[in-house]
């Protein structure tokens, strides 16, 4: 085996017009980390284990910018490898990680994590039954038309370049030109047989057009159409993205000429564009919906959940009637993958239907929690393959990958729902919410909070504070927006000890909420 | 296309972010696969290689600055052609036809710019991009009489455009400015005046929140350089820049109605104040270099009325000079002084890159007599580093110090020029003056300078003889 490579070789700002693949060749080779694999899992086996588990991973990431006043490109590579070894003795889970490619090293990583066991088990933990999955053995990639990685980092400085142009056409307009590719080659392989062998791709292109650049009160907007995905790099390209960043632009440069006023606190009619509904969903919501949280597996990392026990919720009216949202990991939505991090083939799945919870985000060991939801409902104990291991080193966990908020049929526009406000606020693009422990609420302070008053846009609003109690937004839902007012929040969070990264995306409706706190963080000097 | 005046105002501060940036093996003759399909990203890659520069076949020889030009519009011809094969419309005529002129296909170049402004119902805003974009697109090479006449054209056209919009102050400010650096380029200082002078004068017609200040400032300090050869240059810098330096700061009056304005455009003021003080020595007869050790060099002849071992060397012997002035105890001046060496042999033969170094007399931490000091700079620079650059060394003696005790003696070629850090940078013309200030060696600033001072030179040289004649 081709052993003994570097683990990583990090952030070089990288300008080239030869392929990222050619600069940065994968550190080993997908046969070599299959072999450390099934290392892996018999060195578990001749432990005495009732289950085992690892993955192994190899992950190149480029991320490309450009320098905050002009067109010279700004580059990042990275190579990550490193594997998790889960086993199961006794009923009870142990853990391991290691970052030395050798066999020798994920051997003893497979040791440690039954000593963990045993050292556990020995603490009275409550052992656990695993939700059963067939042994598979496959690949898969998703198809792309054009690798990002098979281009050249001045290729992508190019499209940067050519977004930043058509935003710089505005007056005062500009765009925060980002994007992050992320290639893994990941291996699973478990003690029933599996070995799976997948190369999701995943494009986080987080970019915002800007009005007034040079102001602190500069406004941000997404571009429409501009997704990240697990789809390839012609996405990106052609000209009718252009166009966009130009219109968005043009919204952007308009909303910062809105005169300006500070907030009076009080409880107000809503509207929310999908940007900031898909933050509150993600951030309250979604991590609510996690059983590791639910189980209080996570009590002392993440947090807990507000939707526990799930006795109480499963089936029952959490909001309006009019919200469905579902879960999904096919194709080229964010974090496809055709097997999650447990060997569960990934499927949709309906999270909440007309208002009522009817899945949570689960794993292998937490699905037979809703064994007797799942009698009732005439379904299987299972996943449907959320089991999400952010990275080899952290354990698999039930989480969000992609979640799509339907909206209305021929529902209303942003501007339709706006119309029906006789006295309220618009937010867009709230920025990153932040919540308590259990998730039963949480706060913001958007940058672009807008006064409504008789349907109309009047002032943008200074120094607000957003603030939600979770439930109470839930049931505050009046009416979603159409599938125009559909935009995508890209929620990153933390997994693990050393914590690695997690991404999920939400696509979500605007929004019209029959009320929403607003405070003032301070009156201006 | 470094010499492109629509980036010149970002270049400045592109360029370094560039040099401090690793390059991997790029070639411009080994492509990996492109997927850039629209003018705009084509335009956009122009940017990338003027902002970066490119390298040679080999990968790893940079290649001058002289030569990206040419690359790149051989790079651009490719791009025109594989972009023809289907029609290009709306937003794309503009780059298309940056894109054409860059690779010298001026008819193709002049073809979108019309059709994109035949456009019908194109709002003003568009039609003044466009018509801002053909002056850029044509005003690359001070030296092309042709092209320089149709940039102008471009120009008044821009100028017969209906008044009141922002956009279009901003576009007649950037149009001037690329077409002066153009002639600044060139060396055609005479050519460049005018236009810089009407550039800034219109700057205060624009709304505050819009003025470039990152392009004026470039602009002020190219402008600088070239009046400061006059015989009122002094005065117009200093008056030029207290006006714009009012301009930057923010009006009280936009305070008071917002009190939250702040952020970047706070920032302006302190910016702009930077080229006031690089170009406070501009124009100024530069301080003859005096120094009791000299490296790399014959020793002047000429000695201090101070001392006999004190030589003097004067400034206005015809030479061009770029002068890093720092010390042993700097260790950015240590790192800069390499790059000065690499700097040599891209020189042009009149002029000369010396390094002006000021020590005590103090070698670690033992006081010796100077030349033992002296001797071991001598060591250091020469055989431990093999640098080849002219040094010319100052070793302070002791003197009494106000206190009772003593202290060293300051070299008086840096107490002249009241430097704010080090390495600084002066880059002196043949006459003596100070022509370019700046802490930190900035290479491609400097270049240009150099280049701008070696044909003003020459046209000096060619008018005395037409004249003569």
């Amino acid at each position: 085996m081709a052993l003994g490579a570097p683990r990583w070789a990090a952030a070089l700002p990288v300008r080239s017009t030869k392929p990222v693949s050619a600069l940065m060749p994968e550190i080993l080779p997908a046969d070599t980390l299959r072999a450390l694999a099934l290392a892996g899992i018999d060195a578990a086996k001749q432990r005495d284990v009732s289950y085992a588990d690892i993955r192994v991973g190899n992950t190149r990431e480029l991320r490309m910018a450009l320098d905050p006043w002009g067109y010279a490109p700004q580059g990042w590579l990275s190579l990550e490898y490193a594997y998790g070894v889960r086993v199961k003795v006794g009923g009870v889970w142990g853990f391991a990680f290691g970052v030395s490619p050798n066999v020798d090293a994920v051997a003893q990583a497979a040791r440690s994590a039954v000593e963990t066991a045993r050292g556990v088990a020995r603490l009275g933990a409550r052992p656990t039954e695993l939700a059963p999955a067939p042994v598979v053995q496959g690949a898969w990639e998703p198809v792309v038309a054009v690798d990002p990685f098979d281009i050249s980092p001045d290729d992508h400085a190019k499209l940067l370049g050519a977004y930043r142009h058509q935003a710089r056409r505005v007056l005062g307009g500009d765009i925060e030109p980002w994007t992050e590719w992320q290639r893994e080659t990941r291996v699973f392989a478990s003690s029933d047989g599996s070995l799976i062998t997948q190369r999701p791709l995943r494009g986080i292109v987080n970019m915002r057009a800007v009005g007034g650049h040079l102001s602190r009160r500069g406004t941000r907007l997404p571009i429409p159409g501009l997704f990240s995905s697990s789809a390839g790099f012609e996405l990106l390209t052609g000209a009718p993205i252009q166009e966009r960043v130009k219109e968005a632009t043009e919204e952007a440069a308009r909303l910062v000429n809105c005169p300006v006023g500070e907030v009076d606190v009080g409880r107000y009619e809503a509207v929310l564009d999908g940007l900031t509904f898909g933050d509150m969903i993600s951030v309250l919501l979604l991590q609510a919906l996690e059983m590791d949280r639910v189980l209080g597996y996570e009590a002392d990392g993440v947090g807990t959940s507000f939707l526990a026990p799930t006795s109480e919720f499963l089936g029952q009216q959490i909001c309006d009637p009019s919200v469905n949202i579902a879960a999904h990991r096919s194709a080229s939505s964010f974090g496809a993958m055709k097997w999650d991090d447990e060997g569960v083939a990934t499927q949709s799945f309906p999270l909440v239907t007309n208002g009522r919870v009817q899945n949570y985000f689960m794993t292998r060991d937490s699905a037979p929690a809703l064994a007797e939801w799942a009698a009732k409902q005439g379904t299987p104990i299972t996943s449907y393959g959320s089991a999400v291991a952010c990275a080899p080193t952290v354990s698999p966990t039930g989480m969000a990958s992609e979640v799509h908020v339907s909206p209305a049929a021929q529902g209303p526009t942003l501007d339709e729902l706006v119309k029906q406000v006789h006295n309220g606020v618009v937010v867009r693009n709230m920025g990153r919410l932040t919540a308590d422990a259990q998730l039963s609420g949480g706060m913001a302070y958007p940058a672009m909070l807008f006064e409504v008053k008789k349907g109309q846009i009047t002032r943008r609003l200074l120094n607000g504070m957003v603030q939600v109690g979770t439930k109470s937004f839930l049931k505050s839902i009046a009416q979603l927006g159409g599938g125009r007012t559909m935009q995508q929040y890209l929620f990153e969070s933390r997994r693990g000890e050393s914590f690695a990264r997690a991404f999920s995306s939400t696509y979500a409706p605007a929004v019209l909420l029959k009320q929403l706190d607003v405070m003032r963080l301070a009156k201006a000097t | 296309m470094s010499s492109n005046p629509r980036r010149a105002g970002w270049t400045r501060l592109v360029l370094w972010v560039g040099m401090t940036g690793t390059v991997i093996a790029t070639s411009l003759s080994a492509q990996g696969p492109t997927v850039s399909s629209t003018p705009a990203e084509f335009w956009s890659g122009v940017d990338v290689y003027s902002a970066i520069g490119a390298v040679d076949d080999s990968g790893k020889v940079r290649l001058p600055q002289s030569q990206i030009d040419s690359v790149v519009a051989v790079r651009a011809r490719g791009w025109v052609k594989s972009l023809q094969a289907r029609p290009v419309a709306g937003l794309q005529l503009d780059p298309m036809g940056q894109l054409a002129a860059t690779a010298g296909q001026d008819a193709v170049a002049k073809q979108q710019f019309a059709d994109r402004l035949a456009t019908p119902k194109l709002p003003t805003a568009d039609r003044v991009y466009t018509l801002q974009s053909a002056v850029q697109a044509f005003s690359s090479n001070g030296d092309d009489v042709s092209r320089m006449k149709t940039a102008c054209d471009y120009l008044s056209a821009l100028d017969a455009l209906p008044k009141g919009s922002t956009e279009l102050l901003l576009a007649q400010i950037e149009a001037r400015l690329a077409i002066a650096t153009a002639y600044f380029l060139a060396g055609k200082g005479d050519a460049a005046l005018p236009f810089y002078r009407d550039a800034f004068k219109r700057v205060s017609g624009v709304e505050f929140t819009f003025r470039n200040w990152n392009l004026y400032t470039g602009a002020f300090i190219d402008f600088a350089n070239v009046v400061s050869s006059l015989p009122n240059g002094r005065a117009e810098i200093d008056s030029t820049g207290a006006r714009l330096l009012a301009l930057s700061k923010i009006p009280p009056e936009l305070v008071a109605q917002n009190p939250d304005f702040w952020g970047p455009l706070g920032q302006q003021a302190p910016f702009f104040q930077g080229a006031i003080t690089q170009t406070s020595m501009l124009g100024r007869r530069a301080p003859d270099i005096q120094a009791q050790y000299w490296y790399n060099a014959v020793a002047p002849s000429e000695t201090s009325p101070k001392s006999s071992k004190i030589r003097v060397k004067r400034m206005d012997d015809g030479k061009i000079r770029v002068l890093m002035i720092g010390h042993y105890g700097c260790p950015g001046c240590l790192a800069t002084l390499s790059h000065v060496d690499k700097m040599l042999p891209t020189l042009p033969p009149n002029v000369e890159a010396w390094f002006v170094a000021f020590e005590n007399d103090m070698w670690g931490i033992t006081q010796l007599p100077a030349d033992d000091v002296a001797e071991h700079y001598r060591a250091f620079y020469l055989d431990e580093k093999k640098h080849r650059m002219p040094i010319a060394l100052w070793i302070g003696g002791r003197v009494p110090s106000p206190e009772g005790g003593t202290t060293t003696e300051s070299s008086p070629t840096v107490d002249q020029y009241d430097l704010m850090g080090f390495p600084t940078f002066v880059v002196v013309d043949g006459h003596g003056r100070v022509r370019s200030i700046r802490v930190g060696l900035h290479e491609p600033t400097v270049m240009r300078t150099v280049k701008y001072l070696v044909k003003e030179a020459s046209n000096a040289t060619t008018r005395t003889a037409t004249a003569s004649q």
